[in-house]
């Protein structure tokens, strides 16, 4: 006997057990069942934190400063140089500051002479094994004067910290601020060459008196943590 | 430990020979019944299309996951193109397939003349939708499995049914073919069933798409082709292991009942995996990706991977000896069966030897000599291997016709053959098509 090839008969013929159909009507539920759980889940929730992401998020990334300042109080003697050398480590960075950038201020002050004719004063940030941006191009690492004014002298110690508000592109909050969070920069000594060379007017001091200068080292590092927004 | 190397490549060469050789061997089974010979050529067909996008795959030598997802950003290459469209070409076969075995639903001859060149248009209008769309809905399409859970599961229990109440032993086949089709078409979902089930694989989806740079994950039809396939999978074994338990508990443990129950202990294995590493899942939308374990890796090459892209061929080369799909009593077949089947055991045997040997410090002479092993094993045991794959070899179309289930038609081999010629302008189209569209959108 052949079937009649009529797709009711096939049907029939399919579903003609009553055990099996119980088996298939069973089977049939729980994919019902696990669809609608598993789609809700995929379609719906996923789909929302997926699409979240597909494209990135804008964030205002603001910062807080703190400033620290050391000083130290030289005397130098005519055409000497000396090395002065603050340890950052003394500096005690709250929790969750980084150093982001060191400013240096050299000033010098002329009491003694006849003329009162200022000293030239030079002060050079020396390269050593302080972690921080040495070949960063807004770096001012030498400076000199022999007007009386300060010298001033700055070092990025944190990568592209300018102090300044960035908005930043990323997935999530974490990404936005990793490049902020990075540890490691401001280990270290920082160090100074301070140099004087005693003007005189026309070379010449009848009495003697100008032979040293008191030169004053003010650092200021300035810490930043920060704050996070999206825009 | 060495570095772990593609299986791809492998997967690549059993598919295309495989399928090679089923069209030849079927080309020889004379006196065939229409439904084996149109199961037959629609395998070797599929195999085929299965063997060129593995092959796409190795040429273009991207990871799996990249090849899988389009990116927005990226270049899509010939290959990926030709990767993408003999999939779509294999999955329109696949579509269309449990219309036809094992339980035909077209049994008209009319009905069955269209097979064919349903599978065509279907075939080409997708690729050619997903080329215009820059497959973006690359896994949308994987909803064309839907139709072999709604046949198979009903044949899969009516037929276990009939053999564990009504004690009838030639059941079995039907309901051990509709079976293994399930395992072959749902085999690497099943491998996850415990983490659909308790819903954490949208966790890993969403992984995936903030990993892989938010692609086509996000588009609301690849979650649903997603959400289907993996749901019908994990169905597909939770029956299978009520069904295999009901019926071991009556007529004994089969192989396949070994099979199923390894598939639901990977499932288990798996899902816990899953859970372990769900903060790692999760480190991507909270902070930044990190990567998984090594072994969470290995052990997913093992199990899916391995699954899906060495023993699936192996399965439907199962379907085709075993259920008499092609003609292997024919002298004519009979050498070529021999070959093929030890060729084909060996090229998994030594792709998994090699596997091992990639994450266990056994030395090559080790490797080597097992390897040796597994040769001999397959020599000696040749005869024994192929008496279980052909020697037991039962029908399932004599058993449809014996039920007088099966209309018999007057159709002929050059009308089932239109299939073939169908399959093969096809593939010339999708060649010249992503050759000309890759260098056109370049």
């Amino acid at each position: 006997m052949s079937s009649s090839g009529d797709f009711r008969d096939i049907l029939s013929n399919m579903t003609s057990s009553k055990e099996g159909n119980r088996f298939t009507l069973i089977s049939f539920v729980a994919v019902i069942i696990m669809l609608s759980y598993t789609g809700y889940d995929t379609v719906v929730y996923r789909a929302e934190v997926i699409s979240s992401f597909a494209e990135e998020n804008e964030y205002v990334i603001s910062f807080s400063i703190q400033n620290e300042t050391m000083q130290l109080v030289e005397t130098l003697q005519d055409d000497e140089t000396r090395n002065v050398i603050f340890e950052l480590s003394d500096i005690a960075v709250p929790e969750g500051f980084s150093i982001g950038l060191i400013e240096v201020t050299i000033t010098s002050e002329e009491e003694e002479g006849v003329s009162v004719q200022c000293d030239s004063v030079a002060g050079d940030i020396i390269e050593n094994d302080l972690t921080a941006q040495w070949n960063d191009t807004t770096n001012d690492l030498s400076g000199q004067d022999s007007s009386c004014a300060p010298i001033e002298l700055n070092l990025r110690v944190y990568p592209d910290f300018t102090g300044e508000t960035v908005t930043v592109s990323a997935i999530n909050e974490f990404q936005a601020v990793q490049k902020w969070t990075e540890t490691g920069w401001g280990v270290g000594d920082l160090s100074i060459d301070l140099d004087l060379d005693v003007n005189s007017p026309l070379g010449f001091d009848p009495v003697g008196q100008d032979t040293d200068e008191e030169i004053t080292v003010d650092v200021t590092v300035v810490l930043f943590s920060l704050s996070i927004q999206q825009v | 430990m060495a570095e772990q190397e593609s299986i791809v490549p492998v997967a690549a060469i059993v598919c295309f020979l495989l399928g090679v050789t089923t069209l030849i061997l079927l080309n020889r089974s004379k006196n065939r019944i229409w439904m084996d010979k149109l199961a037959g050529l629609m395998l070797g067909w599929c195999l085929i299309f299965f063997g060129l996008r593995y092959a796409a795959a190795t040429i273009q030598e991207t990871g799996w996951v990249d090849i899988m997802y389009a990116n927005e950003s990226s270049d899509l290459g010939v290959f990926q193109y030709l990767y993408y469209s003999f999939t779509i070409a294999a999955f329109a076969i696949l579509a269309l397939f449990p219309l036809v075995y094992p339980y035909p639903v077209l049994q008209k001859e009319s009905s069955i003349k269209l097979v064919g060149p349903i599978t065509f248009v279907l075939g080409l209008v997708i690729v050619i939708t997903m080329m215009l769309t820059d497959y973006k809905y690359n896994t949308f399409w994987q909803v064309l499995t839907i139709p072999c859970f709604i046949i198979s599961i009903p044949v899969y229990f009516r037929f276990l049914s009939e053999e564990m109440v009504n004690n009838d032993e030639t059941a079995r086949r039907m309901s051990l073919a509709a079976g293994i089709i399930l395992v072959a078409f749902f085999g690497s979902q099943m491998t996850w069933w415990l983490a659909q089930l308790i819903s954490i694989n949208d966790e890993f989806i969403g992984r995936f798409a903030i990993e892989e740079g938010v692609k086509s994950h996000s588009y609301l039809p690849n979650l649903i082709g997603d959400t289907v396939v993996n749901t019908l999978g994990s169905i597909s074994i939770l029956c299978l292991v009520a069904g295999e338990t009901w019926r071991a508990n009556k007529k004994g443990v089969s192989s396949f009942t070994i099979v199923i129950f390894l598939i639901l202990l990977v499932g288990i294995i798996s899902g816990i995996a899953d859970i372990a590493v769900l903060d790692i899942v999760e480190s991507c939308m909270v902070t930044e990706c990190e990567t998984f374990p090594a072994s969470y890796a290995i052990w997913y090459k093992f199990t899916t991977e391995a699954l899906l892209l060495l023993f699936t061929p192996l399965m439907v080369m199962y379907i085709l000896l075993h259920f008499d799909v092609i003609d292997t009593e024919a002298e004519n077949n009979q050498w070529m069966t021999r070959i093929i089947v030890i060729l084909m055991l060996l090229i998994v045997s030594s792709t998994m030897i090699e596997l091992l040997q990639s994450f266990l410090p056994v030395s090559q002479m080790v490797s080597s000599a097992i390897l040796a092993m597994v040769v001999a094993i397959f020599i000696g045991w040749e005869e024994r291997i192929m008496s279980s794959l052909i020697g037991e070899g039962e029908s399932v179309s004599k058993k449809l016709k014996s039920l007088g289930e099966l209309h018999e038609t007057d159709i002929s081999d050059e009308e089932l053959q239109i299939f073939s010629k169908l399959m093969g302008v096809l593939t010339t189209i999708i060649i010249i098509l992503c050759w000309l569209y890759s260098s056109i959108v370049r």
